[in-house]
Protein backbone atom coordinates (compact mmCIF):
# COMPACT_ATOMS: atom_id res chain seq x y z
CA UNK A 1 0.00 0.00 0.00
CA UNK A 2 2.64 2.06 0.85
CA UNK A 3 4.50 1.40 -2.33
CA UNK A 4 1.00 1.99 -4.65
CA UNK A 5 0.89 6.07 -2.49
CA UNK A 6 4.28 6.54 -3.51
CA UNK A 7 4.06 5.73 -6.99
CA UNK A 8 0.51 7.32 -6.90
CA UNK A 9 0.22 10.41 -9.30
CA UNK A 10 -1.65 13.84 -8.53
CA UNK A 11 -3.08 16.46 -10.68
CA UNK A 12 -2.98 19.34 -8.39
CA UNK A 13 -5.51 21.80 -7.22
CA UNK A 14 -4.60 24.68 -10.18
CA UNK A 15 -4.24 21.95 -13.10
CA UNK A 16 -6.36 21.71 -15.77
CA UNK A 17 -6.46 18.31 -17.57
CA UNK A 18 -8.83 18.14 -20.94
CA UNK A 19 -8.38 14.64 -22.21
CA UNK A 20 -7.57 11.02 -20.97
CA UNK A 21 -6.56 9.28 -18.09
CA UNK A 22 -5.46 5.86 -18.68
CA UNK A 23 -2.92 3.20 -17.65
CA UNK A 24 -2.11 1.63 -14.24
CA UNK A 25 -1.65 3.25 -11.67
CA UNK A 26 -3.09 5.05 -8.42
CA UNK A 27 -4.25 8.65 -9.23
CA UNK A 28 -5.65 11.66 -7.13
CA UNK A 29 -7.16 14.43 -8.92
CA UNK A 30 -7.45 18.01 -7.18
CA UNK A 31 -7.97 20.33 -10.55
CA UNK A 32 -9.89 20.41 -13.30
CA UNK A 33 -10.39 17.13 -15.68
CA UNK A 34 -12.26 16.50 -18.60
CA UNK A 35 -12.53 13.75 -20.72
CA UNK A 36 -12.13 9.89 -19.57
CA UNK A 37 -10.53 8.81 -16.59
CA UNK A 38 -9.85 4.88 -16.86
CA UNK A 39 -7.16 3.64 -14.70
CA UNK A 40 -6.35 0.05 -12.79
CA UNK A 41 -5.91 1.43 -9.81
CA UNK A 42 -7.30 3.29 -7.04
CA UNK A 43 -9.01 7.12 -7.93
CA UNK A 44 -9.70 9.41 -5.17
CA UNK A 45 -11.22 12.72 -6.61
CA UNK A 46 -9.73 15.54 -3.85
CA UNK A 47 -12.17 18.18 -2.19
CA UNK A 48 -11.43 20.68 -4.69
CA UNK A 49 -11.37 18.89 -7.64
CA UNK A 50 -14.37 19.53 -10.98
CA UNK A 51 -14.63 16.46 -13.08
CA UNK A 52 -16.29 16.45 -15.94
CA UNK A 53 -15.72 12.41 -16.98
CA UNK A 54 -16.75 9.24 -17.17
CA UNK A 55 -14.24 7.28 -14.26
CA UNK A 56 -12.90 3.91 -14.29
CA UNK A 57 -10.79 2.61 -11.55
CA UNK A 58 -10.29 -0.22 -8.90
CA UNK A 59 -11.61 1.66 -5.78
CA UNK A 60 -13.01 5.60 -6.38
CA UNK A 61 -13.36 7.93 -3.61
CA UNK A 62 -15.05 11.12 -4.88
CA UNK A 63 -15.10 14.41 -2.26
CA UNK A 64 -15.51 16.72 -4.98
CA UNK A 65 -18.04 17.30 -7.61
CA UNK A 66 -18.02 14.84 -10.85
CA UNK A 67 -20.14 14.92 -13.94
CA UNK A 68 -20.35 11.46 -15.29
CA UNK A 69 -20.95 7.80 -14.62
CA UNK A 70 -18.70 6.06 -12.16
CA UNK A 71 -17.70 2.44 -12.34
CA UNK A 72 -15.28 1.03 -9.36
CA UNK A 73 -14.20 -2.58 -9.53
CA UNK A 74 -14.22 -2.76 -5.76
CA UNK A 75 -15.32 0.08 -3.33
CA UNK A 76 -16.61 3.36 -4.23
CA UNK A 77 -16.76 5.97 -1.56
CA UNK A 78 -18.55 9.47 -1.95
CA UNK A 79 -17.77 11.06 1.09
CA UNK A 80 -19.37 14.54 2.34
CA UNK A 81 -19.12 17.33 -0.11
CA UNK A 82 -19.03 14.99 -2.99
CA UNK A 83 -21.09 15.15 -5.52
CA UNK A 84 -22.05 12.84 -8.27
CA UNK A 85 -24.22 13.21 -10.97
CA UNK A 86 -24.26 9.66 -13.08
CA UNK A 87 -24.70 6.66 -12.47
CA UNK A 88 -23.07 4.49 -10.12
CA UNK A 89 -21.54 0.88 -10.85
CA UNK A 90 -19.39 -0.61 -7.88
CA UNK A 91 -18.69 -3.82 -6.20
CA UNK A 92 -19.33 -1.89 -3.03
CA UNK A 93 -20.47 1.24 -2.64
CA UNK A 94 -20.44 3.80 0.55
CA UNK A 95 -22.40 6.79 0.32
CA UNK A 96 -21.36 9.04 3.78
CA UNK A 97 -23.79 11.44 5.43
CA UNK A 98 -23.32 14.98 3.37
CA UNK A 99 -22.66 13.49 0.04
CA UNK A 100 -24.76 14.14 -3.48
CA UNK A 101 -25.36 11.38 -5.69
CA UNK A 102 -28.12 12.12 -8.50
CA UNK A 103 -28.14 9.07 -10.82
CA UNK A 104 -28.43 5.44 -10.79
CA UNK A 105 -26.98 3.15 -8.15
CA UNK A 106 -25.70 -0.05 -10.16
CA UNK A 107 -24.94 -3.45 -8.07
CA UNK A 108 -25.11 -6.82 -8.56
CA UNK A 109 -26.51 -8.98 -5.66
CA UNK A 110 -29.22 -11.49 -4.68
CA UNK A 111 -32.19 -10.09 -3.13
CA UNK A 112 -32.07 -13.78 -1.75
CA UNK A 113 -34.53 -16.84 -1.68
CA UNK A 114 -38.15 -15.57 -2.80
CA UNK A 115 -37.31 -12.35 -4.03
CA UNK A 116 -37.53 -12.73 -7.45
CA UNK A 117 -40.75 -11.79 -8.98
CA UNK B 1 -48.41 3.75 25.07
CA UNK B 2 -46.18 1.77 22.66
CA UNK B 3 -45.33 3.58 19.60
CA UNK B 4 -42.47 0.96 18.47
CA UNK B 5 -44.51 -1.27 16.37
CA UNK B 6 -42.36 -4.75 15.65
CA UNK B 7 -42.74 -7.49 12.92
CA UNK B 8 -40.64 -10.42 14.70
CA UNK B 9 -38.38 -12.60 12.86
CA UNK B 10 -40.93 -15.45 11.29
CA UNK B 11 -43.45 -13.54 10.96
CA UNK B 12 -45.21 -12.58 7.41
CA UNK B 13 -47.32 -9.91 6.61
CA UNK B 14 -49.25 -9.90 3.83
CA UNK B 15 -50.78 -6.03 3.41
CA UNK B 16 -50.01 -2.96 3.87
CA UNK B 17 -49.09 -1.04 6.49
CA UNK B 18 -49.67 2.49 7.52
CA UNK B 19 -49.99 4.83 10.67
CA UNK B 20 -48.28 6.58 13.29
CA UNK B 21 -44.74 5.25 15.02
CA UNK B 22 -42.40 3.79 14.16
CA UNK B 23 -42.06 0.34 12.63
CA UNK B 24 -39.06 -2.65 13.03
CA UNK B 25 -39.42 -4.98 10.92
CA UNK B 26 -37.61 -8.60 11.12
CA UNK B 27 -40.18 -10.93 9.32
CA UNK B 28 -41.33 -10.48 6.22
CA UNK B 29 -43.71 -7.91 4.69
CA UNK B 30 -45.28 -8.14 1.39
CA UNK B 31 -47.18 -5.37 0.74
CA UNK B 32 -46.56 -1.30 1.16
CA UNK B 33 -45.20 0.64 4.67
CA UNK B 34 -47.14 4.27 5.20
CA UNK B 35 -45.85 5.75 8.60
CA UNK B 36 -44.82 9.37 9.90
CA UNK B 37 -41.98 8.04 12.51
CA UNK B 38 -39.12 5.29 11.62
CA UNK B 39 -39.04 2.46 9.85
CA UNK B 40 -35.96 0.04 10.59
CA UNK B 41 -35.86 -2.97 8.23
CA UNK B 42 -33.40 -5.49 10.33
CA UNK B 43 -31.16 -7.86 8.72
CA UNK B 44 -33.78 -10.66 8.59
CA UNK B 45 -36.18 -8.36 7.42
CA UNK B 46 -37.52 -8.65 4.40
CA UNK B 47 -40.12 -6.22 2.59
CA UNK B 48 -41.46 -6.32 -0.70
CA UNK B 49 -43.64 -3.23 -1.67
CA UNK B 50 -43.14 0.30 -0.94
CA UNK B 51 -41.81 1.82 1.75
CA UNK B 52 -42.80 5.81 2.96
CA UNK B 53 -42.17 7.16 6.81
CA UNK B 54 -39.89 9.83 7.94
CA UNK B 55 -36.74 8.05 7.93
CA UNK B 56 -35.79 5.04 6.92
CA UNK B 57 -33.02 2.46 7.85
CA UNK B 58 -31.76 -0.73 5.84
CA UNK B 59 -30.17 -3.68 6.97
CA UNK B 60 -32.39 -6.12 5.60
CA UNK B 61 -33.50 -6.61 1.70
CA UNK B 62 -36.21 -4.22 0.16
CA UNK B 63 -38.11 -4.47 -3.05
CA UNK B 64 -40.01 -1.85 -3.46
CA UNK B 65 -38.75 2.32 -3.50
CA UNK B 66 -37.72 3.95 0.03
CA UNK B 67 -39.26 7.21 -0.13
CA UNK B 68 -38.59 9.61 3.28
CA UNK B 69 -38.64 12.76 4.09
CA UNK B 70 -36.02 13.07 6.30
CA UNK B 71 -33.07 10.17 5.53
CA UNK B 72 -32.50 6.91 4.52
CA UNK B 73 -29.82 4.78 5.87
CA UNK B 74 -28.45 1.84 4.47
CA UNK B 75 -26.29 -0.54 6.55
CA UNK B 76 -23.77 -2.85 6.01
CA UNK B 77 -26.03 -5.97 4.56
CA UNK B 78 -28.55 -3.96 3.38
CA UNK B 79 -30.16 -5.04 -0.12
CA UNK B 80 -32.39 -2.47 -1.99
CA UNK B 81 -34.07 -2.70 -5.12
CA UNK B 82 -36.10 0.08 -6.14
CA UNK B 83 -35.40 4.12 -6.34
CA UNK B 84 -34.19 6.07 -2.89
CA UNK B 85 -35.37 9.32 -2.23
CA UNK B 86 -34.87 11.50 0.42
CA UNK B 87 -33.39 14.75 1.87
CA UNK B 88 -30.59 12.54 3.24
CA UNK B 89 -29.37 9.42 1.75
CA UNK B 90 -26.03 7.57 2.89
CA UNK B 91 -25.31 4.15 2.81
CA UNK B 92 -21.91 2.30 4.49
CA UNK B 93 -19.59 0.01 2.82
CA UNK B 94 -21.07 -3.53 2.58
CA UNK B 95 -24.74 -2.02 1.11
CA UNK B 96 -25.80 -3.19 -2.17
CA UNK B 97 -28.39 -1.44 -4.04
CA UNK B 98 -29.80 -0.87 -7.79
CA UNK B 99 -32.14 2.12 -8.58
CA UNK B 100 -31.99 5.56 -8.57
CA UNK B 101 -31.23 8.03 -5.68
CA UNK B 102 -32.32 11.09 -5.11
CA UNK B 103 -31.80 13.46 -2.36
CA UNK B 104 -31.80 16.44 -1.78
CA UNK B 105 -28.98 19.08 -3.37
CA UNK B 106 -29.14 17.26 -6.23
CA UNK B 107 -30.93 20.64 -6.99
CA UNK B 108 -27.83 22.01 -6.74
CA UNK B 109 -26.56 20.08 -9.07
CA UNK B 110 -28.59 21.01 -11.87
CA UNK B 111 -27.45 24.47 -11.15
CA UNK B 112 -23.81 24.08 -10.87
CA UNK B 113 -21.43 24.51 -13.23
CA UNK B 114 -20.58 21.18 -13.21
CA UNK B 115 -20.88 20.04 -16.95
CA UNK B 116 -19.44 23.23 -17.86
CA UNK B 117 -15.41 23.70 -16.86
CA UNK B 118 -14.04 26.96 -16.06
CA UNK B 119 -11.50 27.51 -18.63
CA UNK B 120 -8.86 29.87 -17.60
CA UNK B 121 -6.61 29.10 -19.97
CA UNK B 122 -8.90 30.80 -22.34
CA UNK B 123 -8.47 34.58 -22.97
CA UNK B 124 -12.03 35.26 -22.52
CA UNK B 125 -12.56 33.96 -19.45
CA UNK B 126 -15.32 32.12 -20.84
CA UNK B 127 -16.84 28.19 -19.54
CA UNK B 128 -16.04 26.41 -21.86
CA UNK B 129 -19.04 23.51 -22.24
CA UNK B 130 -18.42 20.04 -21.56
CA UNK B 131 -21.10 17.47 -22.61
CA UNK B 132 -20.49 15.23 -20.25
CA UNK B 133 -22.69 11.80 -20.99
CA UNK B 134 -20.42 8.75 -22.06
CA UNK B 135 -18.95 8.06 -25.66
CA UNK B 136 -19.29 11.92 -26.22
CA UNK B 137 -15.39 12.26 -25.34
CA UNK B 138 -14.04 12.22 -28.36
CA UNK B 139 -16.36 14.76 -29.72
CA UNK B 140 -16.23 17.81 -27.27
CA UNK B 141 -12.46 17.00 -27.41
CA UNK B 142 -12.09 17.90 -30.94
CA UNK B 143 -14.18 21.28 -30.11
CA UNK B 144 -11.82 22.01 -27.55
CA UNK B 145 -9.22 21.68 -29.41
CA UNK B 146 -10.84 24.23 -31.76
CA UNK B 147 -12.13 26.83 -29.11
CA UNK B 148 -9.05 28.54 -28.26
CA UNK B 149 -8.73 29.29 -32.25
CA UNK B 150 -12.54 29.79 -32.75
CA UNK B 151 -11.32 32.92 -30.37
CA UNK B 152 -9.18 34.03 -32.70
CA UNK B 153 -9.97 33.47 -35.84
CA UNK B 154 -12.79 35.95 -36.30
CA UNK B 155 -9.94 38.10 -35.22
CA UNK B 156 -7.73 36.93 -38.36
CA UNK B 157 -9.83 40.35 -40.29
CA UNK B 158 -6.14 41.58 -41.76
CA UNK B 159 -3.73 40.21 -44.10
CA UNK B 160 -0.14 41.53 -43.74
CA UNK B 161 0.01 43.05 -46.94
CA UNK B 162 3.31 41.61 -47.85
CA UNK B 163 1.98 38.49 -47.51
CA UNK B 164 2.38 35.54 -50.67
CA UNK B 165 -0.09 33.45 -52.32
CA UNK B 166 1.96 30.47 -51.04
CA UNK B 167 1.58 31.81 -47.28
CA UNK B 168 -2.45 32.69 -47.88
CA UNK B 169 -2.61 29.16 -48.85
CA UNK B 170 -0.95 27.26 -46.43
CA UNK B 171 -2.83 29.06 -43.63
CA UNK B 172 -6.18 27.98 -44.96
CA UNK B 173 -4.99 24.35 -45.56
CA UNK B 174 -4.49 24.38 -41.62
CA UNK B 175 -7.65 26.13 -40.51
CA UNK B 176 -10.65 23.69 -41.74
CA UNK B 177 -10.41 21.50 -39.18
CA UNK B 178 -10.92 24.38 -37.32
CA UNK B 179 -13.62 25.82 -39.24
CA UNK B 180 -15.28 23.21 -39.98
CA UNK B 181 -16.79 21.82 -36.87
CA UNK B 182 -17.85 25.47 -35.48
CA UNK B 183 -18.35 26.75 -38.95
CA UNK B 184 -22.60 27.25 -38.20
CA UNK B 185 -21.12 29.66 -35.15
CA UNK B 186 -18.10 31.16 -36.33
CA UNK B 187 -18.33 31.36 -40.42
CA UNK B 188 -21.64 33.73 -40.96
CA UNK B 189 -19.56 36.66 -38.80
CA UNK B 190 -16.44 35.75 -40.59
CA UNK B 191 -18.03 36.05 -44.27
CA UNK B 192 -20.22 38.91 -43.89
CA UNK B 193 -17.06 41.47 -44.44
CA UNK B 194 -15.35 40.46 -47.83
CA UNK B 195 -12.38 41.44 -45.37
CA UNK B 196 -11.11 37.45 -45.05
CA UNK B 197 -11.08 35.56 -48.46
CA UNK B 198 -8.61 33.15 -46.89
CA UNK B 199 -10.68 31.97 -44.57
CA UNK B 200 -13.81 32.10 -46.46
CA UNK B 201 -12.26 30.58 -49.55
CA UNK B 202 -9.96 28.27 -47.57
CA UNK B 203 -11.76 25.33 -48.04
CA UNK B 204 -12.73 25.41 -51.66
CA UNK B 205 -9.88 26.96 -52.51
CA UNK B 206 -7.22 24.73 -51.31
CA UNK B 207 -9.06 21.35 -51.69
CA UNK B 208 -10.52 21.79 -55.14
CA UNK B 209 -8.51 24.43 -57.25
CA UNK B 210 -5.36 24.85 -56.11
CA UNK B 211 -4.71 24.89 -60.41
CA UNK B 212 -6.52 28.16 -60.66
CA UNK B 213 -3.74 31.36 -60.36
CA UNK B 214 -5.95 34.08 -59.02
CA UNK B 215 -4.39 36.87 -59.38
CA UNK B 216 -2.71 38.12 -55.65
CA UNK B 217 -4.43 40.34 -53.60
CA UNK B 218 -2.13 41.66 -50.93
CA UNK B 219 -4.50 43.38 -49.29
CA UNK B 220 -8.07 42.40 -49.16
CA UNK B 221 -10.80 45.74 -49.59
CA UNK B 222 -11.60 47.96 -46.65
CA UNK B 223 -15.67 46.87 -45.77
CA UNK B 224 -17.78 50.00 -46.67
CA UNK B 225 -20.14 50.56 -44.01
CA UNK B 226 -23.47 52.83 -44.48
CA UNK B 227 -23.02 54.97 -41.99
CA UNK B 228 -18.89 55.87 -41.39
CA UNK B 229 -17.89 54.89 -44.94
CA UNK B 230 -14.92 52.83 -45.40
CA UNK B 231 -13.01 51.98 -42.45
CA UNK B 232 -10.15 49.58 -41.28
CA UNK B 233 -11.08 47.00 -39.86
CA UNK B 234 -9.94 46.11 -36.57
CA UNK B 235 -8.77 43.05 -34.61
CA UNK B 236 -11.53 41.99 -32.02
CA UNK B 237 -8.75 41.64 -29.36
CA UNK B 238 -7.38 45.08 -29.67
CA UNK B 239 -4.16 44.33 -30.74
CA UNK B 240 -3.79 46.58 -33.48
CA UNK B 241 -5.14 49.47 -31.91
CA UNK B 242 -2.13 51.29 -31.38
CA UNK B 243 -1.01 50.81 -34.83
CA UNK B 244 -3.96 52.05 -36.54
Amino acid sequence: MTESRERAGVIGAGLVLMGRLRGEGDMRVEGVLEGEIDLDGDVSLGATSNVVAPVRGRSVVIEGELVGDVTAERDLTVCAGGRVRGDVRAARLAIDDGAIIDGMLDMAFDLGPGASR
Amino acid sequence: MIRTSRIPNGVIVEGQIRGQGDLVVAGVVEGSLDVDGLVLIESTGQVRGPIRARSISVSGSVQGPLTADESVRLEPGARVVGDVVAANVSAALGAMVRGRVRMAGAERLDRTEGGTVRAPWSSTGTLVAARTATGMIAAPKMERAASPQRIESPAVVEDKPKRSRTVTAAQPAAAPPVAAPVAPVAAPPVAAPPVAPPLVAAPVVAAAAPAVVAPVRHAPPSPVMPSIGRVRARRKDGADRDAG
